[in-house]
């Protein structure tokens, strides 16, 4: 069966005491994956009935006891803020797609295997099919491939980019019809959001009212290329790979954290002296090829990762790597937007949600790295306050207004959609005060 | 004759190298394997102090471990095996720790990895550890011997009369009578790491008034034989799952503080909320509080200790020993001599250990005191180079004369630059003495503010150590009467007053309570860094320099030049001086 052939599908809920948005925000996340769904039944353990009618009066909820777990060929499990689910007993998983959706009413496929629903392009070119063939065991930022990759937030092209439809599609486009590519790690990508919520989406519509409100000839389009744990290199080479011909207007390196983070887990030699900075994971790929044994010699994970480096060897490299994309994108005629991108201690104060985060998981994240990133922040806004580029946006300064009130992050890294809001704010500001105008000169 | 102390399997473990009475190498395991307060089998020290002696394991005669492990285990057995809820809680934990660390076999474990005959591995007691480790390094013939720590097999306090190679004990105070562990509790109540964070307790201290002394007080009963005994009800010292103290310490004290809140008094305090103020105000007057119980108990023993020897010169050991503030008082209130082994935790035990081996059991005379800490590793030209070179380090000169080293980084000290300093062989114990330091200028008024902050990454609340020339100590702070170069004041371990007329001066090393911890210095144990204090003196005015352990927060002091290096490069330091070599950051 295609996506498009599902109709019906089953929300489980633990308790009565789910939030209306929250249930409403996975039942979208549902319709990402499945378009043509007729209906989205809601059931409860009947002693939560009661309740969970009370609460959600705008969906029709059945018990436990009436509902017929069989009819249903995906059901997705809500689990509570605890990370806990009901309902696995009821389910046949041989007949029934069978998600989890967490607290940010993520869905997550309760089987790992591949397939198109999940994987819309997992056929679409070789390095995909191989990556399928590898089942749980693919590698991790293998070029080309997105299998590793979060699914179902929306619209996901063949290389995992967050975007609809084909890049080429922008080649020659109207002069007044901008361009604007985001490239960056998975604060970029937005691993926390929706397609709707996340900043492009957001910054795209931000840009579009201004136009349209100032009665502007412009229409913007923004295209997220972001990938997962990508640090300023990944993204020069995406942007040579990618954009060639689309060639977009403005590019937003929204980054700093994957490469100050993986700055100090890579070779020293190749950072001090090459400005090379990698995934640690690539290690275990030149183990596999170069040593050709299974056999794992280093098993490097965040928790156990050494740091090479030293803070002036990773920051040179950082900004010696933003001011080369800077100058491919000048090159090329075009404008570029340093963003160092905001992590949980630009905050002035935690919110209780990032506060529990922080006390569950601060000494787990990014294992003994986390610990050096404020320090590095300070230190690279010490010695280069503008990374060196000519248009820099400083939204870890931004994000330092923010208190207790709002929560604006999910870990250490990644935003909330409130948190992926005030991104759009701020660079949609920040275009419209510095760049909007050229183009209508232009 | 070639005696190997060691210690492990609790906290601190070290090994020590004792030659025909002299020791002559002694490091701590986790200089080398970089992980704080290492208690693993210290492979790394032993392997160091062997080397530096040109020893094979196998011209050891005798390896001494510190502890009687049959002994720890029957305190473990019978404080928890008989009640269902310890014996579920705390027996079987620790047994799981003890079967899969081989805890039980220490011995076997030194025999298989030195290689050597099994009858060659003895052990002693903890405390006898102690107060060998103490007074074998003092300079006296004859001396009380006072060791107090948590506690070792069952014992948590000794006293002893030591005369010429004997220790006789006194007496012994028995768990859970333990002051070590009552300051301890009160560490985590105050939200600090037990066994790590004691010293910030009497840091936090010089900000608070004793307002809770005579509820700490009433919970102590002083016996005329110097031994104590300590209300349990607040405590639970014998099976302490996550916290050592209990509900009625909270119902005294109020809620514990959070581990990293706020603590803003004093100079940090300004603009600050007065509920945070107010707070930290409370907690500050327990640790002033704890800290005057403390200090009391420890005269109540050393002047009971003293009335039962007849002997005025003291020697302490034992972590409680560290607590530079009794320490002081001690000097103040005895009127004799006083000598603190300055490794008096548990990695002086295995000084110790091999200390009483050799004069308690196998009788040899001819003792050397301990005139110096410098007894770890030193490192050659050679390695700093090869370090270089390995982290890519490209801006450094290389200074060979002396002289003019040290006038140039004094001249940079002058100027405000925070500067690593690696010189000769590390220091044995917690405290750095010119070695293996962070050094600065105490005339800025604002060096403690930016070396807590930007180099050591640690509470702004805690005060910095200076460092004097011995020459110019008494001109600047009221020190007790020196007797001799092994007096406390040369390693670190005593606190006296900043005098009056200094305390604006040096602000940077004078504590909210106008007292330093102080160190002498002298040009017969390091020359270099006297050198240096005379530099800095010469063009600054006051030959001090705020001294503190290179370190950054929660890591182990470096060893290496390549440590060096890294803390260096991970901290706001200015400049670093390997040896004659002298880093400027990129």
């Amino acid at each position: 069966m295609k996506a498009t052939d599902y109709k019906l599908a089953l929300l489980v809920l633990s308790g009565g005491g789910v939030d209306f948005a929250h249930l409403e925000r996975v039942r979208h996340a549902l319709y990402y994956r499945y378009p043509n769904l007729d209906l989205v039944d809601v059931c409860v353990p009947d002693a939560h009935l009661a309740l969970a009618r009370q609460a959600l009066t705008a969906f029709s909820i059945r018990g436990f006891d009436e509902t017929k777990f069989w009819e249903y060929p995906v059901a997705v499990i809500v689990l509570d803020k605890d990370g806990q689910g009901v309902g696995y007993d009821k389910i046949d998983f041989n007949l029934c797609r069978v998600y989890e959706a967490d607290r940010w009413g993520m869905l997550r496929y309760c089987r790992q295997g591949l397939d198109e629903i999940e994987y819309p392009h997992v056929d679409a070119h070789v390095f995909n099919r191989l990556a399928a063939g590898l089942g749980n065991e693919r590698m991790t930022y293998f070029p080309y491939g997105y299998t590793s990759q979060y699914v179902g937030l929306g619209p996901i092209d063949a290389f995992g980019h967050r975007i609809a439809g084909n890049l080429s599609d922008y080649a020659g486009r109207d002069p007044s019809h901008v361009l604007i590519a985001i490239f960056g790690g998975s604060a970029a990508w937005s691993t926390h959001t929706l397609h709707d919520e996340m900043f492009s989406t957001q910054l795209e519509r931000r840009l579009n009212e201004y136009c349209e409100r100032e009665n502007s000839p412009l229409r913007i389009s923004v295209v997220n290329l972001a990938q997962p744990s990508g640090v300023t290199l990944n993204d020069i080479i995406s942007y040579m790979l990618f954009c060639f011909e689309a060639k977009p207007d403005i590019v937003i390196a929204h980054c700093g954290a994957n490469d100050l983070a993986f700055g100090q887990t890579s070779d020293r030699y190749l950072v001090a002296e090459h400005k090379i900075v990698y995934q640690f994971q690539f290690e275990r790929w030149a183990e596999i090829l170069e040593c050709g044994t299974d056999e794992k010699v280093t098993d490097l994970q965040w928790d156990n990762i050494p740091i090479l480096t030293y803070p002036r060897q990773i920051l040179e490299a950082f900004t010696s790597r933003i001011k080369q994309f800077e100058q491919l994108v000048a090159q090329s005629g075009k404008h570029f937007i340093a963003g160092l991108q905001p992590m949980i201690f630009s905050k002035s104060q935690y919110s209780d949600m990032e506060a529990e985060w922080m006390a569950q998981n601060e000494k787990i994240f990014w294992g003994p790295v986390l610990k050096n990133m404020d320090y590095l922040y300070a230190e690279l806004l010490g010695k280069y306050p503008t990374l060196g580029c000519e248009h820099f946006v400083n939204l870890h300064q931004a994000y330092g207004k923010y208190s207790a009130t709002e929560s604006l992050f999910c870990d250490a890294v990644h935003t909330t959609p409130q948190g992926d809001q005030v991104i759009a704010e701020i660079y949609s500001e920040y275009i419209i005060a510095n760049m909007l105008g050229h183009f209508l000169q232009s | 004759m070639n005696i190997l102390g060691v210690s492990f399997d609790y906290h601190e473990a070290a090994a020590a190298l004792v030659q025909d009475g002299k020791v002559v190498a002694a490091a701590l395991e986790e200089r080398f394997t970089r992980k704080k307060n290492d208690p693993s089998l210290p492979e790394n020290a032993i392997q160091f102090c062997c080397e530096f002696a040109g020893l094979d394991f196998s011209n050891l005669d005798y390896v001494v471990f510190y502890e009687n492990t049959q002994l720890r285990f029957d305190r473990i057995l019978r404080a928890s095996f008989f009640d269902a809820h310890n014996r579920e809680n705390y027996f079987w934990p620790a047994m799981d720790s003890w079967l899969s660390r081989r805890k039980f076999f220490p011995e076997q474990r030194l025999a298989e990895f030195l290689r050597i005959a099994a009858n060659k591995i003895k052990s002693i007691k903890h405390h006898q550890a102690h107060a060998a480790s103490a007074y074998f390094c003092s300079p006296f013939e004859q001396a009380t011997v006072l060791t107090i720590d948590g506690v070792g097999e069952y014992e948590t306090a000794t006293i002893s009369k030591a005369v010429g190679e004997e220790i006789e004990c006194l007496r012994s105070n028995r768990l859970p009578h333990s002051l070590g562990l009552f300051y301890s509790a009160v560490t985590a109540f105050l939200g600090f790491k037990v066994n790590e964070d004691e010293y910030k307790v009497m840091g936090m201290a010089g900000y608070g008034e004793p307002a809770y002394y005579q509820a700490f007080r009433d919970m102590f009963d002083l016996r005329q034989d110097g031994t104590f005994a300590i209300d349990q009800q607040y405590f639970d010292f014998i099976h302490p799952v996550n916290i050592p103290y209990t509900t009625a310490l909270v119902d005294l004290l109020g809620a514990p503080r959070e581990p990293e809140s706020p603590f803003l008094l004093g100079a940090t305090a300004n603009g600050s909320d007065d509920a945070t103020v107010r707070k930290s105000k409370h907690y500050a007057d327990i640790a002033a509080s704890a800290q005057a119980v403390t200090e009391e108990v420890i005269l109540h023993m050393v002047s009971s200790a003293i009335g039962q020897t007849g002997i005025r010169d003291v020697c302490l050991a034992g972590g409680v020993a560290l607590n530079s503030l009794a320490n002081g008082k001690i000097r103040k209130a005895t009127g004799g001599r006083l000598y603190v082994q300055p490794a008096a935790g548990d990695a002086g035990g295995a000084l110790g250990a091999a200390l009483y081996w050799n004069a308690c059991v196998l009788g040899e005379t001819g003792r050397k005191p301990m005139e110096s800490a410098y007894l770890g590793k030193s490192y050659q030209n050679v390695d700093i180079e090869a370090a270089l070179r390995e982290s890519f380090t490209t801006k450094y000169e290389l200074v060979l004369d002396e002289d003019e080293l040290c006038s140039r980084v004094a001249m940079l000290l002058k100027k405000g630059a925070v500067i690593g300093w690696l010189h000769g062989r590390a220091e044995f114990g917690p405290r750095a003495l010119g070695a293996r330091s962070i050094l600065a200028n105490p005339l800025i008024a604002d060096m403690q503010a930016v070396v807590n902050k930007s180099i050591k990454f640690r509470e702004a609340f805690r005060p910095f150590a200076p460092a004097v020339p011995e020459e110019d100590g008494a001109q600047i702070f009221e020190l007790a009467e020196i007797a001799s170069k092994m007096d406390p004041e040369y390693f670190m371990l005593s606190i006296c007053k900043v005098r009056e007329e200094f305390r604006a001066q040096l602000p940077s090393i004078t504590h909210v309570d106008g007292t330093a911890r102080v160190q002498l210095v002298s040009p017969q144990t390091n020359p270099r860094f006297y050198k240096l204090l005379k530099a800095f003196g010469t063009l600054a005015g006051q030959p001090v320099l705020l001294n503190t352990s290179f370190n950054l927060r929660g890591e182990p002091i470096v060893e290496t030049p390549l440590d060096a290096i890294r803390t260096f490069e991970w901290s706001g330091m200015d400049y670093l001086v390997l040896e004659n070599y002298l880093i400027a950051k990129e």
